[in-house]
């Protein structure tokens, strides 16, 4: 089976599909904890319903999406990796499954996908499951999801280093990381001016105040962790302006380095301009901060998604197609026809 | 807000700047010339393999295979592709390695080394 642009296409349209979902549930989970907390952001009782049918919701879409992406993407890189077509694949299936590095992490995810299906289920028949989602159940999840974040640092490219190594957790934090602000922004996004349009005048203003002043350390503490992982990385790894700019490759990573300065950047208006603007309006004054946020976290929004699938195709495309043996400790002519799929 | 910018921009770079397995050294060499047959053919890559996908061959210059195998990962070292060599005469012979790594990825390519005759 000839393996080419089609199946790279379909690995990173994969690669996005399983990130998403999981972006979408830790970035909830992370608002729950943080911006939503036990006082439902101190919203009344019409409002700590929507948060609930919220998570409900969320945990029904996420988690129906979830295994079916590790379904299909399984056969998938057991295709890539036999060079079978799905028809031929039968054989393969277990001893890829059994022997194989991305076997036994997939069986991790499905141990992990089962275990986030039960407490999130538990949690449904609570008759009030908000106080006890902060305490005990939030803490499950969240500590579930990320051990399901770290299967996919497992499945990357860090882990060519070992399961183990500083790469994995460093590529680990950094999805963390993107995860708690890019998943976060969606709730701020949607769930945020729908409670507002709950509230009275003055109190949908402090419901915003409230909000975004609880998110924004989070999304300034993710955007650190971002920081600090990737200049490890970058240590690690010899990353240089020239690899950026003379491939494929490297405009794709430029487009999606550009785009998330983008995102940094309207979160910053969120942060600097609307919330001082907040503060210091009339408290029935929504029109001047209210308008400027939901025009900036929509654009935030929008911006991280085109991020996030520039990120899975870059996950599937290999640096460069042709690569010397540089580090050799001997100098001798670089290997012939030696290339990538 | 250089200092996060460059931040950014080598954050972001985290978990792309190696995506598939390369060679990092052979024995022999690329390119080399030998003296005596080697007993083994090894090449070390710069990232673990999947022993299940990942294979090497020689072949002598009429592309008959010559190495006596399996030929495969080390079971000691996830890096290493080797395979064991009987005595074979002097002549050009092209080293063939295909391998996944363990990010499920494909890589393949071929390389010369030269056994040199005894006059």
């Amino acid at each position: 089976m000839e393996l080419s642009f089609s199946h790279l296409l379909t690995g990173s349209l994969l690669r996005a599909l399983a990130l998403i979902p999981l972006i979408v549930m830790m970035g909830w989970l992370g608002f729950l904890a943080v911006v939503v907390r036990s006082d439902g952001l101190g919203v009344p009782g019409e409002g700590r319903r929507l948060v609930k049918r919220w998570d409900r919701w969320l945990a029904i879409g996420t988690l129906s999406v979830i295994p079916v992406v590790l379904v299909v993407g399984f056969a998938h890189q057991s295709m890539m990796m036999s060079r079978r077509s799905l028809g031929e694949l039968g054989p393969f299936l277990w001893p890829i499954l059994t022997q194989t590095h991305l076997g036994r992490v997939a069986i991790g995810q499905a141990l992990l996908w089962m275990g986030l299906v039960w407490v999130w289920s538990r949690g449904r028949m609570e008759a009030d499951p908000l106080p006890d989602t902060i305490d005990r159940r939030l803490g499950l999840l969240l500590g579930l999801g990320a051990l399901f974040c770290l299967t996919q640092s497992l499945t990357g490219h860090a882990a060519d280093r070992g399961d183990w190594s500083v790469d994995v957790l460093a590529d680990w934090f950094h999805l963390l990381a993107v995860s708690f602000w890019a998943g976060g922004v969606v709730p701020l996004a949607l769930l945020v001016p729908a409670l507002m349009r709950r509230c009275g005048p003055v109190e949908a203003k402090a419901v915003l105040i409230r909000a975004l002043e609880r998110f924004s350390p989070l999304a300034m503490t993710c955007v650190a962790v971002l920081v600090s992982a990737g200049l490890f990385n970058a240590f690690r790894r010899g990353v240089t302006l020239p690899t950026l700019v003379d491939s494929t490759y490297g405009g794709m990573l430029a487009l999606k380095i550009a785009l998330t300065v983008v995102a940094v950047g309207l979160g910053g208006v969120s942060r600097f301009v609307v919330l001082p603007r907040l503060r210091r309006n009339a408290p029935t004054d929504q029109t001047s901060g209210t308008s400027l946020f939901r025009r900036a976290i929509s654009a935030e929004a929008g911006v991280t998604a085109i991020v996030i699938l520039l990120a899975a195709i870059l996950t599937q495309t290999p640096p460069s197609g042709t690569v010397s043996m540089t580090t050799a400790p001997m100098h001798h002519p670089p290997m012939e026809h030696q290339q990538a799929r | 807000m250089w200092g996060l910018g460059v931040g950014l921009w080598l954050g972001l770079t985290s978990g792309h700047a190696w995506a598939h397995a390369f060679p990092d050294h052979s024995e022999p060499h690329v390119g080399a010339e030998v003296t005596s047959a080697p007993s083994t053919v090894r090449i070390w890559f710069d990232g673990r393999l999947e022993p299940l996908f990942s294979t090497i061959h020689v072949m002598d210059h009429q592309g008959r295979r010559v190495d006596t195998g399996p030929g495969g990962v080390d079971p000691d070292d996830p890096t290493l592709l080797t395979t064991a060599m009987p005595p074979v005469p002097p002549g050009v012979y092209t080293v063939a390695w295909d391998v996944v790594s363990v990010d499920g990825h494909h890589t393949e390519g071929k390389f010369n080394f030269t056994i040199l005759g005894g006059s």
